[in-house]
């Protein structure tokens, strides 16, 4: 379930909150009321810190929000999860929590995990729309605060009326003090700004530890793809010359699947660089992902002729990040030395009219004409997107990266930071 | 030498290669034309077998033909690298059957075979 579901799941769920806040008489549930509050509005406070990473960055108004959704949770008390679980508001605060991981998958402590990561961290400036959404989910329990504070029906037996006061105690500096108008004015700030594509965000795919998996489907296979380009884009020490080797061909089928020139000349071209590069074999996970690009590109070839455009949409638009994702890992695995390249050397065989030439195999250096085609060739490849294709539903990969204006205009794909590997580079050769 | 020259002496050599020695050789050829093309003449789900095809061949030496581009513009290029990649599929047949190959370069040779048939039905 994507981010943005989460939340509206936990929006619907405050509501339903709200209206039990309003009605119960249940003293079980009256008791269990500020803790459960207190658990949701920490869950709030979770997730502006995590999207606005950087205190020193973080906007005024994201800042006061964090203290005073501090001051509105009162003091931490441990609520179990099957508390949680009997009530629409503690129900609300564990999808809001579920929602804080998906998130943390793909940024952690401001920093990328993800590619969609990254070009959510480039796309916005100190703090990000999805705000909106936060402060919007703050009014909501304070909402339910202020039905909390309504009055019991008279009559009501003195215990209800005790555990009811005491509710009431822990809710009220929620509903009267700066956290409403705080939370007002970070809506109307980021109100205009749109649907965050934060929203988009799923949790990252693992790839299987064990084996290679089939695709029957082009949803497994875009499932699969998406699992193997975030790997890549983790493990850039890990790439081998099979991950480029297998990728470029992987992005040539894809490509051809595409009624778009530039496209299949872009990954045609890196499919050729990779010719001249060889290097030792994958070992571990790394080899399973290998396997993994290799059963999807003969899964690819296989559905040439059955799927139609429509059906590979969702794996052609990964295409970008693919590209991205092994052109940013080359310069690792070259400084690590786990690439060769070959130059040929002709000879003429004895008898023969034809001349031969065979590949001498050398470890490949970051400035040599062969890892230089290939880097160019790859990031081509991750700036090309397919024009005039019939829109489908969005997705993260699709949204993460600014699309051109234009047909044939040339999209920006993220980059994973380079400094550490250029720095290394800059080490190697001075 | 031209590409087309290349290809008709090749297509001899691999008649006379009990050895496989000309066989990746041959496959460098038959990917010529598609290095040469601009992503649009059709050759590149050709190419993706072949390339597979070379993948399973790892243990046959790697040799390159040294000859002229192909001229993609001359209807006797895809004439041409038809005709290598089908003997050159009938020759992977023949190093599969060889009983004096190791069991799996036999069956490698086998399985690559049908790359080829594969890639020889898809040439432009």
């Amino acid at each position: 379930m994507t981010y943005g579901l989460l939340l509206d799941r936990a929006r619907q769920l405050l509501g339903e909150a709200a209206a039990e806040a309003a009605a119960t008489c249940d003293p079980a549930v009256l008791a269990n009321w500020p803790i459960l509050r207190s658990y949701v509005y920490r869950q709030l406070r979770r997730h502006i810190e995590l999207l606005t990473a950087d205190p020193f960055d973080r906007p005024h108004v994201a800042l006061a929000l964090v203290d005073a959704l501090q001051t509105a949770a009162g003091p931490v008390h441990a609520v179990s999860s099957s508390a949680r679980a009997r009530s629409a508001l503690g129900a609300g605060g564990d999808m809001l929590g579920v929602a804080a991981d998906v998130y943390v998958g793909h940024i952690t402590a401001g920093r990328a995990q993800t590619p969609e990561g990254a070009a959510i961290l480039a796309a916005r400036g100190g703090a990000d729309p999805a705000l909106f959404d936060i402060a919007e989910m703050t009014l909501d329990l304070i909402a339910v605060d202020r039905a909390l504070c309504e009055d019991r029906p008279a009559g009501q037996h003195a215990l209800v009326q005790s555990v009811h006061a005491a509710a009431v105690a822990a809710a009220r500096p929620a509903t009267t003090g700066p956290l409403a108008g705080l939370a007002r004015d970070l809506v109307a700030i980021h109100g205009a700004a749109g649907p965050s594509i934060v929203r988009l965000l799923d949790t990252p795919p693992l790839v299987s530890p064990d084996s290679a998996p089939a695709s029957v489907t082009s949803a497994d296979a875009a499932a699969h793809l998406h699992a193997v380009r975030t790997w890549l884009w983790r493990n850039p020490h890990q790439l081998r010359a099979d991950h480029l080797r297998l990728g470029a061909r992987l992005g040539l089928a894809l490509a051809t699947t595409q009624p778009y020139q530039p496209l299949t000349q872009a990954w045609s071209n890196a499919a050729a660089a990779t010719r001249r590069v060889s290097g030792a074999a994958p070992i571990d996970e790394a080899r399973t992902v290998a396997e993994t690009i290799r059963s999807l590109g003969r899964w690819t070839i296989a559905s040439l002729e059955e799927q139609d455009q429509t059906d590979m949409a969702e794996l052609v638009d990964q295409l970008p990040v693919l590209a991205g994702s092994l052109s940013a890992a080359l310069p690792t695995a070259v400084n690590t030395c786990d690439i060769l390249v070959s130059t040929p050397v002709l000879r003429r065989p004895t008898g023969s009219p034809i001349a031969l030439a065979v590949d001498v195999w050398r470890p490949a250096n970051l400035n040599g004409q062969e890892i230089a085609d290939l880097r160019e060739a790859l990031d081509r490849a991750a700036r090309i997107r397919v024009p005039g294709r019939p829109e489908s539903p969005p997705t993260p990969a699709r949204s993460a990266f600014r699309n051109p204006s234009g047909p044939g205009e040339e999209a920006v794909a993220p980059a994973r930071p380079r400094a550490e590997s250029d720095a290394r580079t800059r080490r190697r050769h001075r | 030498m031209d590409y087309l020259e290349a290809a008709s002496a090749t297509c001899a050599d691999l008649a006379h290669d009990s050895a496989g020695e000309a066989t990746r050789a041959a496959l460098d050829l038959a990917l010529m034309p598609w290095q040469h093309s601009s992503g649009d003449g059709g050759w590149e789900v050709a190419a993706l077998e072949l390339l597979d095809a070379d993948d399973l061949l790892w243990f046959l030496p790697a040799e390159h033909i040294v000859c002229e581009q192909p001229d993609l513009a001359d209807p006797r290029t895809p004439v041409a690298a038809g005709w290598l990649t089908r003997t050159l599929a009938e020759h992977l047949d023949a190093l599969a059957g060889d009983g004096h190959r190791e069991v799996a370069h036999r069956r490698a040779c086998a399985a690559a075979a049908e790359r080829v048939r594969r890639a020889a039905a898809r040439l432009p």
